[in-house]
């Protein structure tokens, strides 16, 4: 198959046809109804028998969200509070299907992205299953179309457990995938208090609230599952300003995951630190699928000022205790789905 | 000097800059907190006074102000153990380490102290009880009154304990430095019970308006002593068994408190008494008016200064000579920055009003106010040393030196009243105070050996360009203050002290002005603005919610409904998405559902709210045999007029229901996608009681909508918003002609059919 992903017909290969899980599509989202127009019109035309479509309205300001998810028949439902885990653990606690797939706003799925994610359940010990992202087709707006921002990483099926070699690097640091394109069981949110509100954009750290979703899980003994079978299409950045804008971002997140992994996870510090020394020391990983390195185009200096800024990023997510404290991080789930109240 | 100044020394000294400062600012904001509690009362006490005499009698009053009186009398037989209470308790929470043995101690003590404070004031009580009991008869009150009188002195004797307990909880919140919570309480204590007393009054309750009072004054000493438990778990009232012991060694130092706080006072209680002596009940009045505004500065800077006495107390555990400079500098800055304002204020205003209330005869009472106003600044500068003394426990000084004072005082106003009448008299009590406030400072520079000439200069630093600009605003408008127009005076004094503030802001010289200034102003404004937050969130209202609903309701007037609706139509062919899938299948529902209940015979007169582009029209058309269907959207009616061409029986009607009413029978009223558009909650019930009048007898009404989320359908306020699928259809279920039939529920919609009763009639045989 070469990389290229089957184009609308149903691949031959694979699972598909033998389970078919409820699956619900929850797509958060913050006041761009262009964008999740243009993504539910393809959501809701997947090729799936069971599925339902639940827009997460993240802080809304308005009620363009509202208008958009009417218009196409999606269930509706409104997280106050802003960042990104808050409304994914709130769009969970709303659904009642077996599995929930994840897809941002400004994404474009298969027709049979679906039956691709549904393929991996059958494991029961599988809790998450991410499939691989790809560039829109290039537009003139859009000059990058193999976007440098997009981490693709390839057609080969990954699992990952507690057994698998850097197991924790691939976790923590992007080697199963991505928050835009993943399905959680359900059943994971009863062993797991749910996503990291201090993580994820529009809280303080603004990245890696999924892979330390990965991770968590992966650590209780779970599996997590990549597999290039279920695609969506994201589309690359517009402008060279904006991607570098987007790999600095991307940095300072990163350091400051790195940093909050150094202190809520004490057994796996020396993991983080290694992880940090080899990549300051440009190490190669043999997990990342990339073919050729990137296009450097933050300077290093610059990226030196977005990792001291992910530091601060972290400081001050810390010095606001009351917000983000490790007990806020559960009160985040809705009564009504709290396994215990019901 | 220069060779003694070693690095650590340097580094001490700034280290100490940054505590003093802290410790200047805490001072300042307390001081003024702690004088709220008065101007609210004094404020109050203005209002009230009058309506009490008037509503009251003055026989019932008077009674009142008599079992006052003997509570007043009673009451000075008080050990001072308030004194060493709060002394103790600053002591002991001071943020050294090391100190639980002392906090233990020290909540022992406070237990102990409870105990005295609910005994003298049950004992007081009766007391005052049966000291009523005993004098009522020998009263000569009329009998209307006499039924009256016992209860009075009742409540009076509730009122005593209700202090000696408001008492005792004062002084451990003095010790733990909580000012802004006691002057929070005493100021809800005042507003509740004068709103509740001027109500109780106004509809002629009088006996219960003295009850309310007293059961306020005691609730509020309970509330103190629960706040206690509640900010110092140590220091909650617990039963403990009574231990002499405990109390025995602070009794000394209380007793020789209150003696001192006596023979203070006593200065300016006698004084008006020897000029009555000697002068006449008419001077007494001159000279009374004269120092009325004086004792009004007084009482304020002792609230101020109050605030010193727990700060040297906590400071005196460890005398440094650092520590005794910074206590009196900061005290002394603290006094000096509230009291400008005001002394300038008392300066330049009150001969001005003297003359208006007083006429011809101001002159004398104004040379009164002068020279007294000069002692009242006296004793305010006086009471810094005399406090840090106090707090660092030098009881035994200060009652020889104010006794001293006071017998001075006492002797030179009545020699010199002879010769200078009433200035004489007042003139007495400046040079009392001026002795007194130099031998105190000699007392106090007495303990370090350090500059104390920087010292005083400190604490003046910075206050000149404040007290210029306060000075030059109030002689500017001194002219504004006539006799018609006394009004005035308020906005002018607010300005002038806001101007004053404001220099001080502005001025760089000292940082803990600064500090205090937005300690005050802004901090209350912020943790207000969190609390109506948290409030909101905690009822179960997060502020966007709040927000889109607000935003619905206030932005959908009837024409910009129908303005945005033309829009949206025009932009582009169905942009409700009535022809995607999902929504032919939502259709497909509908029409089975009233395919079920009409049975074989098609409906007569069928009308179809909110038709938009007119897909369900066409379904709907095979269905009945004629079909009015209205929208608000000219845009839309075009299209559905097109779409709908070839059906002869179908009319289309533009109109908006919020504004204009419906008339016509019809057996079926279809409403899908239609009501939850009606955005605000009048035009929705509106609306919903025009579709159930339009129905003949035994009609059905349709109704589908889109389900909004739990944060607008679940909560209790849906049924006043309306919005979302729910509430809309329990509000149509509410009306008493529907009744439901048959009713569908998808993940997204709610579709409901209801039936209209048949025609209510008479009960005839």
């Amino acid at each position: 198959m070469d990389g290229t992903p089957h184009e609308g017909k149903m691949p031959a290969c694979g699972n598909y046809g033998r389970t078919r899980p409820s699956f619900s599509v929850v797509i958060c989202t913050r006041n761009r109804p262009e964008l999740l127009n243009r993504c539910l019109a393809e959501v809701t035309r997947l090729e799936y028998p069971n599925f339902e479509v639940l827009v997460v309205d993240n802080a809304p300001s308005d009620q363009r969200t509202l208008k958009v998810a009417r218009r196409w028949s999606t269930r509706y439902c409104v997280e106050p509070e802003p960042g990104l885990s808050r409304a994914r653990n709130r769009g969970v606690s709303e659904c009642r299907s077996e599995i929930v797939a994840f897809i941002d706003d400004d994404e474009i799925p298969d027709p049979f992205w679906l039956w691709g994610l549904a393929g991996e359940f059958e494991d029961p010990l599988v809790m998450v299953v991410t499939g691989r992202r790809l560039p829109l087709a290039a537009t003139k707006s859009r000059p990058f179309p193999n976007g440098v921002s997009i981490v693709d990483l390839g057609t080969h099926k990954r699992i990952v457990d507690r057994e698998t070699p850097f197991w924790f690097e691939m976790a923590n640091f992007g080697g199963i995938g991505d928050g835009g394109n993943m399905a959680f069981r359900r059943s994971a949110f009863d062993i797991w208090p749910g996503f990291d509100v201090r993580l994820g954009r529009g809280a303080p750290i603004c990245g890696g609230e999924e892979h330390r979703a990965f991770f968590s899980l992966v650590n209780l003994g779970y599996r997590v599952v990549y597999t290039p079978e279920a695609v969506v299409r994201h589309p690359s950045a517009a402008s060279l300003a904006e991607l570098r804008a987007l790999l600095l971002r991307n940095t300072a997140a990163t350091v400051a995951y790195m940093a909050l992994m150094m202190t809520d996870e004490p057994q796996h510090r020396r993991a983080t630190l290694k992880y940090l020394v080899q990549g300051i020391f440009g190490r190669r990983r043999s997990w990342r699928c990339q073919v050729s390195e990137p296009l450097l185009i933050p300077s290093r200096s610059r990226k030196l000022i977005a990792g001291t800024w992910g530091l601060l990023l972290y400081t001050r997510m810390r010095l606001r205790p009351r917000t983000y404290s490790r007990r806020a991080i559960h009160l985040n789930r809705s009564p009504s789905s709290c396994p215990s109240a019901s | 000097m220069l060779v003694h100044e070693s690095p650590s020394s340097q580094h001490l000294s700034i280290s100490t800059e940054a505590v003093d400062q802290q410790e200047q600012a805490r001072l300042l904001s307390d001081g003024f907190l702690n004088s709220l509690a008065l101007l609210a009362s004094g404020v109050v006490g203005l209002v009230l006074t009058p309506l009490l005499v008037h509503g009251l009698g003055s026989e019932l009053y008077g009674l009142w102000i008599a079992a006052g009186s003997a509570a007043a009398v009673v009451g000075l037989a008080d050990a001072g153990l308030g004194w060493s209470l709060t002394r103790e308790i600053a002591r002991a929470e001071t943020r050294d380490l090391g100190k639980e043995a002392e906090r233990t101690a020290a909540a022992f003590l406070v237990n102990n102290i409870y105990l005295v404070y609910l005994f003298t004031g049950a004992a007081g009580s009766a007391l005052i009880a049966v000291f009523g009991f005993t004098i009522i008869p020998r009263l000569h009150i009329s009998p209307s009154s006499l039924v009256y009188a016992r209860l009075v002195f009742l409540l009076a004797g509730v009122t005593f304990l209700a202090s000696r307990l408001f008492d005792f909880g004062n002084g451990v919140l003095q010790g733990l430095r909580r000012y802004d919570v006691l002057s929070t309480i005493s100021i809800a204590e005042t507003v509740i019970s004068a709103s509740g007393m001027i109500a109780l009054i106004f509809s002629g309750r009088k006996l219960e308006c003295l009850a309310w009072w007293s059961f306020t004054s005691l609730g509020s000493a309970f509330l103190t002593i629960a706040v206690i438990g509640y900010l110092e778990p140590r220091y909650a009232v617990r039963p403990v068994r009574f231990s002499w012991n405990v109390i025995r060694p602070h009794l000394h130092f209380g007793l020789k408190s209150q003696l001192t706080t006596q023979l203070y006072q006593a200065g300016w209680r006698v004084v008006p008494l020897l000029v009555g002596f000697f002068g006449g009940p008419a001077a007494v009045t001159i000279y009374d008016v004269g120092q009325k505004f004086p004792s009004g500065l007084r009482a304020v800077s002792g609230q101020v200064s109050q605030v010193i006495y727990a700060s040297a107390s906590a400071a005196g555990t460890k005398i440094r000579e650092i520590k005794v400079e910074e206590v009196v500098q900061a005290g002394l800055r603290s006094v000096l920055v509230i009291t400008t304002p005001l002394t300038l204020t008392i300066a330049v205003f009150a001969p001005q009003l003297l003359r208006i209330w007083l006429g011809a005869s101001a002159r004398e009472a104004i040379w009164v106010l002068r020279v007294t106003l000069l002692a009242a600044w006296l004793e305010s500068v006086g009471t810094v040393p005399l406090e840090s003394l106090w707090g660092f426990g030098e009881a035994t000084r200060l009652l020889a030196v104010t006794a001293a004072s006071t017998a001075i005082n006492l002797i030179l106003s009545a020699s010199l009243l002879g010769s200078l009448a009433l200035v004489g008299a007042a003139l007495g009590i400046v040079i009392s105070r001026a002795s007194m406030l130099a031998v105190l400072l000699y007392l106090v520079s007495r303990m370090s050996p350090g500059k104390w000439l920087a010292t005083m200069a400190g604490a003046c630093k910075g206050l000149g360009a404040p007290t210029a600009v306060c000075s030059f605003t109030l002689i500017a408008s001194r002219r504004l203050l006539t006799a018609d127009r006394v009004t005035t005076f308020g906005v002018v004094c607010a300005l002038a002290v806001s101007a004053y503030a404001a220099a001080l802001y502005s001025g760089r010289e000292n940082e803990s002005d600064r500090l205090a200034i937005a300690q005050l102003t802004l901090a209350p404004l912020k943790r207000f603005a969190v609390f109506i937050y948290h409030l909101l969130a905690r009822v179960g209202f997060p502020w966007s919610a709040w927000q889109l609903a607000l935003v619905r309701i206030l932005a959908n007037s009837a024409a910009h409904v129908e303005r945005s609706f033309d829009s949206t139509f025009g932009e582009r062919e169905d942009p409700f998405g009535f022809l995607l899938p999902q929504a032919l299948a939502r259709n497909a529902l509908a029409c089975r559902m009233l395919d079920d209940i009409r049975g074989n015979r098609p409906f007569r007169r069928v009308l179809e709210a909110g038709c938009a582009e007119g897909v369900v029209t066409s379904l709907l058309a095979a269905r009945c045999e004629s079909l009015l269907a209205v929208d608000v959207s000219s845009v839309a009616l075009d299209r559905a007029r097109a779409r709908c061409a070839h059906i002869p029986h179908v009319r289309f009607a533009l109109s908006n229901l919020r504004t204009e009413r419906l008339v016509g029978k019809f057996d079926l009223v279809v409403a899908m996608d239609f009501l939850d558009y009606f955005y605000r909650p009048w035009d929705l019930r509106r609306a919903c009681l025009q579709l159930a009048n339009v129905l003949t007898p035994g009609g059905y009404l349709f109704v589908e909508n889109y389900k909004l989320h739990y944060t607008y359908e679940g909560r209790w306020w849906a049924k006043y918003l309306l919005h979302g699928a729910q509430p809309i259809e329990m509000l149509c279920g509410r009306n008493r002609l529907l009744s439901v039939v048959c009713r569908e529920e998808t993940d997204t919609h709610i579709f409901t059919i209801f039936k209209r009763a048949e025609e209510l009639r008479p009960h005839s045989l």
